[in-house]
């Protein structure tokens, strides 16, 4: 069986127990062994430094021999290059915004409202000052992806501690760098 | 300290993001995922570790 890690380019450094197999542009690093969703970060998380570009894949893609893996990749090629293309030289922060619970503490329905009201526009506020940063940014309710060139991570880190300064009642809870999952989904 | 470095802080909830990547993101290839046939329990299993894990987190913060 054959298990599929990611897509890179510009590949430095490569775990002994995987294979990188060439696909037009791209390289498909795979591994014989099947992987537990730890170890697959892990191992993901470790091209994002050994590889100039990383999309991953998500995980549980398996194959039963090259040829399947081969006829799996070949019609979706130029979609993942292009991904690729989208996401070279770049990593992911994730930033998950922590309510203050004044929507809990209020008294009465209306109070509530408006209180969820105040903390959703606070969340939109914060999204888009910190989308203005990034190449590209996806968001759920509370959390949120931005994609960063890696020169730009220290610039990012200022914007967002200058926003915990102008926001004291809030929490933000910042992870990464990351590999680009995000924004790897072909569309 | 960078904000970025403070992921240190809170270990289990980077590795709760780090399984949810994993699991929920990441470019499709076939488009019909297979959650390690061979191996179902022990990836449960692990995952509810780490839930466990969040809820405790969240415990200890409220």
């Amino acid at each position: 069986m054959i298990y599929l890690y990611a897509f890179v380019q510009g590949l430095r450094e490569l775990d002994p127990s995987l294979q990188a197999r060439p696909f037009g542009s791209l390289l498909a690093v795979t591994g014989d062994d099947e992987p537990d969703p730890l170890r697959f970060g892990l191992v993901v998380e470790s091209l994002r430094e050994g590889a100039d570009a990383v999309l991953p894949v998500r995980f549980g893609e398996r194959f039963a021999g090259e040829e399947e893996l081969a006829a799996a990749i070949a019609p979706r090629l130029e979609t993942f290059e292009r991904r690729l293309a989208h996401v070279a030289g770049c990593v992911e922060v994730g930033v998950r915004i922590i309510p203050t619970g004044d929507a809990e503490g209020a008294a009465g329905g209306a109070g509530y409202m408006a209180a969820r009201l105040r903390e959703q526009r606070t969340v939109e506020e914060i999204h888009e000052a910190l989308a203005a940063e990034a190449r590209d940014s996806v968001r759920t309710s509370r959390d949120a992806g931005y994609l960063l060139e890696r020169d730009e991570l220290d610039r990012f880190s200022l914007a967002v501690a200058r926003l915990l300064e102008s926001h004291p009642a809030l929490d933000l809870v910042c992870t990464g760098p990351w590999a680009p999952y995000s924004f790897a989904a072909a569309t | 300290m960078s904000v970025i470095e403070r992921r240190s802080l809170a270990e289990e909830v980077t590795l709760l993001d780090l399984v949810d990547r994993v699991l929920n993101k990441g470019v499709v290839v076939t488009g019909d995922i297979t959650l390690a046939v061979g191996d179902v329990d022990l990836v449960y299993v692990g995952l509810r570790l780490l839930l466990a894990s969040a809820a405790t987190l969240e415990r200890e913060a409220a």
